[in-house]
């Protein structure tokens, strides 16, 4: 049993299936492929997160630029994996996309801070293929491009070294409380329900503090998470004198 | 006088085209429309959007204003550093 690190990028287009789906789909296919059945629940360690990358002119995203990264641990060799990704992307890619894809086993003695320095420096400067191909090789990351120009492998290596910051990247979906709640109505649960239900490691601030188990938090909206100091958790923000989720627009910057 | 608010008139009765009104959030840039507000104002965006007629929602995950129907949120807009440029043209043709 191993564990790996897998991203995409550029996997899609204006009104065709999103690369944080297609990301889903490939965990399931993973889990499918070693299990022999779909999980109905997975653990949060193997969520999907993304990572906002750089906006420029000089970069061919379709809207946002962004990665979608997950780990999961699994008996399958490399080629297995990577066999299930390819195939999925190639099924499920948009026509003009540009897709990448990077694997990387974590147990291998790679140069982390190396990637983590492309992810970062990926976010406020434009990389090229040849420099996301030779990091790649340097470091034994399994970076492949999959139709079109292939530019996505830059996002999928970059990706790659923003989930090893641990101080990175949003959670894909929304989690559930086994509550309803909507933009109308709020509930208040302390942080160790929170954790319970939701399978989140932490609750964060927006300024970083972690609250203490018997905190009480106000939660209203959707309640989504994000991955910083190296746990999935919740971020939230003071307001009147209450811990709340945080808005879209506090989340936006992860 | 009296010859501006004749042409006043003569502009009220002109029939507008239907992405006109639009064009108080945006302006033309080659095939896109960019967006005079920037990346922060919400005000701006939620007006801009519950004006327009093709507002479709972007994957939720990709959504970066609590309310929903705001260009922020919408398929068809493209970030830039400062601010988006809406592909609705785009879309349309």
């Amino acid at each position: 049993m191993k564990t790996w690190l897998i991203c995409i990028d550029d996997t899609d287009d204006i009104g065709t299936k999103g690369t944080g789906e297609i990301a889903e789909e490939i965990v399931a296919k993973l889990i499918s492929a070693e299990c022999g059945a779909v999980q109905s629940k997975r653990a949060i360690t193997e969520s999907v997160t993304r990572h906002q990358l750089f906006v420029h002119p000089d970069i061919p995203y379709t809207s946002h630029n962004s990665a979608m990264c997950f780990q999961i641990d699994s008996a399958l060799g490399l080629e297995q994996i990577k066999q299930i990704c390819v195939a999925h992307l190639k099924q499920e890619s948009a026509a003009a996309a540009d897709p990448g894809l990077a694997i990387l086993d974590l147990t291998s003695d790679y140069n982390q801070p190396q990637l983590i320095a492309f992810g970062q420096q990926s976010k406020v400067e434009v990389k090229t293929k040849e420099q996301a191909y030779s990091l790649a090789t340097e470091l034994g990351v399994d970076l492949s491009e999959h139709g079109g120009t292939g530019q996505g492998i830059i996002g999928s290596l970059a990706g790659l070294g923003l989930r090893l910051s641990g101080q990175d990247g949003r959670v894909k979906g929304q989690l559930q409380l086994g509550l309803h709640i909507d933009e109308s109505t709020q509930v208040q649960m302390n942080v160790a329900d929170v954790l319970a239900n939701t399978g989140l490691q932490a609750v964060i601030s927006v300024d970083g503090e972690r609250l203490a188990d018997d905190q009480v938090l106000t939660l209203r909206g959707k309640i989504k998470a994000v991955y910083c100091q190296y746990q999935f958790a919740l971020l939230v923000a003071q307001e009147a004198g209450l811990w709340v989720n945080a808005s879209k627009q506090q989340l936006k910057s992860y | 006088m009296a010859m501006k608010e004749s042409l006043d008139i003569h502009n009220t009765n002109t029939e507008q085209s239907p992405e006109e009104p639009m064009l108080q959030w945006f302006t033309p840039a080659g095939t896109q429309w960019q967006f005079k507000f920037g990346c922060t104002d919400y005000a701006a965006a939620r007006e801009a959007a519950a004006q327009c007629s093709i507002f479709m929602s972007d994957d939720e995950d990709e959504h970066t204003d609590n309310v929903f129907r705001s260009c922020y949120n919408c398929m068809y807009r493209r970030w830039q550093p400062t601010s988006f440029q809406c592909y609705k043209r785009y879309a349309e043709s």
